[in-house]
């Protein structure tokens, strides 16, 4: 009865024709501008390629940023499927293992990150990432690794998606010699030979990446890449125990490197191929560098004074919040160690042995390798800041959309919202990076993609529509 | 190392309601675009100037109710895809009561008349759909006031009277949205929903001048009600466990829901109003209200988390509101001795500044549209209608949670009053 009233209500009141009761708004009509998305081909380096939590995994690889550009591409005339080497899961025949991933972190294998609680310093349990390579990689499966598979491309066709974990901007054009196999493993089963073109053909037989990329005449290039070639040195710790993987491309290398990929790219429909450059972010960003912070040593009375007499007043300690002790070769005490600036970062792949507490970064001095100091950071953002320099007049030359992930993400490390959502560069609080503090996750990948689409409907007068990034997660928590 | 999980991500946003201030408290004034100040018509004066009340001719009672029709859609710039709210169909209702004592003994007596008024003054409510696009900001809002008003007033002369009223308003406010923490699988997400009664005092007093038997001039202040919690809870649902006992001490032990207790304030504005009226003939007449509203009391609105949940930080949900006007316009006509016709309109500046608009409202300086009539049934029975309309559209960023898109909101009230004169 009472629907009834409001029935016979509204009727009566719409129906005086002056009035209207469901109000209307406008969908912007979508159309592609002056860029044509027909055949749409990523390539780059781990971000695009869905590596996350130090690994390589099939729900990363869905959600990583050029697939969810594909779907919004279909809006404007994207041909087909977009392709991806998927992981396929994989049963260890060792020990009866599934693995869904593939990690390949310093030189260990089958790693992946995950969130659990542990008990840090006799404190209370918290929440940290863990690598949890030794429970899942059990009895050393190897095989497990090496045998993984990937989904194969659509009969006659290739992976729209060419993006892989470790490759740098100067590799691209390069046999696939390149690829950081786990250092334990053969060489002959690296992730890039599994899904190059020429398929299982390795070493210098395989295709690069450029030659996958321009086989299929690509119209819409996407290109994340050129932070392997200096995050790779900040992730030593300026170390370069890698060799030259850990060095920082000198910068005339990556100059040629890009404008000759751009050369190739765009020759074949010069002025018609077009893309997207996505540049590179700065230290700050990263939770690798911030997560551990630097005056994390935290002592007791006692522990001040016994370190303060072990050091013999070379440097001093209090109760409460220190700053850790590193090794520096360069100073002038009889320790060749001082205590960590404030501005200096401390290596989130140490945090095992922190775990001690009071030893390693304290009593015994934080190697080199775990610690990016002053001149290391100043020389990774200078390289930083090049790059980015030659990859937006790369982007202004060829007439690419250029994503400046550098400059936002200033705002991310300031603490920001997307629709309700918290936005910092912190661990985990952050919502922007996977576990591994470098990669991001899916909602940073969902962000990535809207960047994206913001930068291809400026520079082309295009309206492809965002997609809704609250759909996709920050960290998953169990 | 750091500490994970800074537990400001779980903040209940506290949003007032959409709508906010209802004008639902008479049909006759309904009609003339919400006028009533400076303008005594009948009963419902106890809310618009308990100074005019004095000047009301007969005894009476009269109830009535106001049925809204409210719709509301978002337009989300970033996905170019249009969300419609569902806002339940409401009625309003009113009761007013007004007695002088028709004593031939004492003059003193004969210059006072005694009011109740029962009306809602504030309200609204919206639930946005499953998974939307805003539900990190809010999912679903409900506040319902009403105000409960005993008045006396006083005639001082042929031309003045003065009235107030003491008010208790009660009410219930209720408001969910989902909270960005994933339980373990994509786009599981957990929620928070907070809920509780509302009670506060104030005044609404005036003073109701006519100089002429043709003009007639009022001044109404309704005093700002501090709305205060009673019973209210912050219930969560679908908390990872790796993350109850950072939630709630204790809250790891155990499955299912975790419900907290907070208190809250709901702080509802001081207005005061302004009114003229003037009859041009013996038929029409013409009326005007300015209204001062004080919205910024409502600038930042608090939650305070109690015992066993000293993780969570208490919200200081910032608003922006504004002190603000309105101002309202309407005419009256008698056709017969039996009908009379009434029209008028509303100019309102919103009190939401550019940069503040959330789901709960988008709304916008609007101008509302009223119309109506009486019929006099017989010397006792008055029924009187009234209908308004109005169009509000807010393009909003909101600066604080980044959420850019257009509110658009028809807003339709129709009511109905029967009045019994003795």
């Amino acid at each position: 009865m009472k629907n009834f009233i409001y029935k016979s209500l509204l009727l009566a009141i719409c129906s005086t024709a002056v009035i209207a009761c469901k109000p209307t708004l406008e969908l912007t009509v979508v159309n592609p501008g002056t860029a044509d998305f027909t055949r749409f081909v990523s390539i780059g380096d781990g971000t695009p390629g869905g590596y996350s939590d130090a690994s390589l995994n099939r729900e990363a690889q869905l959600v990583a940023f050029p697939n969810l550009l594909a779907e919004q591409f279909k809006l404007v005339g994207m041909h087909g499927d977009f392709a991806q080497p998927l992981i396929l899961p994989y049963v260890s025949t060792v020990n009866g293992h599934t693995y869904t991933g593939i990690g390949f972190e310093n030189g260990k294998v089958g790693t992946q990150y995950d969130l659990q609680y542990r008990t840090l310093c006799g404190g209370k349990p918290e929440l940290h990432p863990e690598m949890i390579d030794s429970s899942i990689l059990k009895s050393n499966d190897l095989l497990a690794v090496l045998n993984f598979k990937v989904e194969p491309p659509p009969a006659g066709g290739y992976y729209n998606n060419l993006a892989a974990q470790g490759v740098k901007l100067i590799y691209m054009n390069m046999k696939p010699n390149w690829f950081h196999a786990p250092k334990t493993s053969s060489t002959s089963s690296t992730y890039w030979t599994k899904i190059s073109s020429t398929l299982g053909t390795t070493g210098p037989l395989a295709s690069t990446m450029l030659q996958d990329a321009m086989v299929q005449k690509p119209t819409f290039v996407s290109i994340n890449a050129g932070g392997t070639d200096v995050l790779r040195f900040a992730k030593s710790g300026g170390d370069q125990d890698n060799g030259d993987d850990d060095m920082i491309t000198p910068l005339s290398e990556f100059h040629d490197s890009l404008y000759s990929l751009m050369n190739t790219l765009t020759a074949k429909n010069a002025g018609k191929v077009k893309g997207v450059i996505v540049n590179i972010i700065g230290l700050s960003s990263f939770p690798y560098f911030n997560y551990i912070k630097y005056n994390g040593l935290v002592l007791t009375s006692t522990q001040a004074d016994e370190l303060n007499t072990l050091y013999a007043g070379q440097l001093t300690f209090h109760v409460g919040t220190n700053n850790y002790v590193i090794d520096d070769q360069s100073a002038t005490n009889s320790c060749k160690c001082r205590q960590i600036k404030d501005d200096e970062y401390v290596l989130i792949e140490i945090q095992d042995s922190l775990r001690w507490c009071y030893g390693i970064g304290s009593k015994v001095p934080l190697r080199k390798r775990w610690v990016l100091d002053e001149t290391e950071i100043n020389t990774v953002t200078t390289n930083i800041i090049a790059f980015n320099s030659e990859l937006k007049t790369a982007a202004l030359t060829y007439n690419f959309a250029y994503v400046d992930g550098y400059n936002s993400i200033q705002q991310v490390v300031k603490g920001t919202q997307y629709e309700g959502i918290t936005l910092t560069s912190e661990m985990v609080n952050g919502n922007q990076f996977s576990l591994d503090g470098l990669d991001i996750g899916a909602f940073g990948q969902a962000t990535t993609a809207n960047s994206c689409i913001d930068a291809i409907n400026k520079k082309y007068g295009s309206t492809i529509p965002g997609i809704d990034a609250t759909k996709f997660s920050g960290v998953i928590f169990h | 190392m750091k500490k994970l999980l800074a537990l400001s991500l779980l903040c209940p946003a506290l949003m007032s309601a959409q709508g906010y201030q209802v004008h639902v408290q008479g049909q006759k004034q309904q009609a003339m675009g919400n006028v009533g100040t400076g303008f005594v018509q009948d009963a419902a004066t106890i809310f618009y100037n308990p100074g005019g009340v004095s000047f009301l001719k007969e005894n009476s009672v009269s109830v009535g109710g106001t049925a809204a029709i409210v719709n509301t859609i978002y337009y989300d710039s970033i996905t170019n895809t249009v969300t419609k709210a569902n806002i339940p169909k409401a009625i309003a209702p009113t009761l007013y009561g007004v007695y002088g004592v028709d004593s031939t003994k004492s003059k003193l007596l004969q210059k006072f008349k005694f009011g109740l008024g029962v009306y809602a003054p504030f309200a609204g409510s919206a639930k946005w759909p499953d998974g939307w696009v805003g539900r990190f900001i809010l999912k679903s809002t409900d506040l319902k006031i009403v105000n409960i008003q005993p008045t006396v007033s006083f005639k001082i002369n042929d031309k003045i009277g003065i009235g107030a009223g003491f008010v208790y308003s009660m009410g219930s406010i209720d408001v969910s949205k989902d909270v960005y923490l994933t339980n373990n699988t994509v786009g599981n997400y957990a929620s928070v929903d907070v809920k509780g009664k509302l009670n506060g005092y104030g005044i609404n007093a005036g003073v109701y001048i006519k100089p002429t038997e043709a003009f007639s001039i009022g001044l109404t202040y309704h005093s700002a009600v501090n709305m205060k919690s009673k019973g209210a809870t912050a219930e969560f649902t679908n908390v990872p466990n790796q993350l109850r006992d950072s939630i709630i001490v204790g809250g790891g032990s155990t499955t299912g829901p975790m419900k907290t207790d907070v208190s809250t304030t709901f702080p509802l504005p001081t207005i005061i109003s302004l009114g003229l009226g003037y009859k041009f003939t013996d038929k029409f007449a013409l009326a005007l209200d300015i209204n001062y509203l004080g919205f910024k009391v409502m600038d930042t609105l608090h939650l305070n988390f109690k015992n066993g949940a000293d993780k969570l930080k208490n919200v200081a949900d910032v608003r922006g509101f504004k002190n603000t006007y309105s101002f309202q316009l309407g005419g009256r006509y008698l056709v017969t001795e039996a009908l009379t016709l009434r029209a008028g309109l509303r100019y309102v500046l919103t009190p939401i500044p550019n940069g503040f608009s959330t789901p709960d409202g988008g709304d916008a300086d609007r101008l509302v549209y009223c119309g109506g009539l009486g019929y006099k049934i017989n010397k006792h029975f008055v029924v009187d209608a009234s209908y308004s309309f109005e169009s509000i559209v807010r393009k909003d960023n909101n600066h604080f949670y980044n959420f850019i898109g257009t509110y658009k909101t028809y807003a339709n009230f129709a009511g109905l009053s029967l009045t019994y004169n003795f």
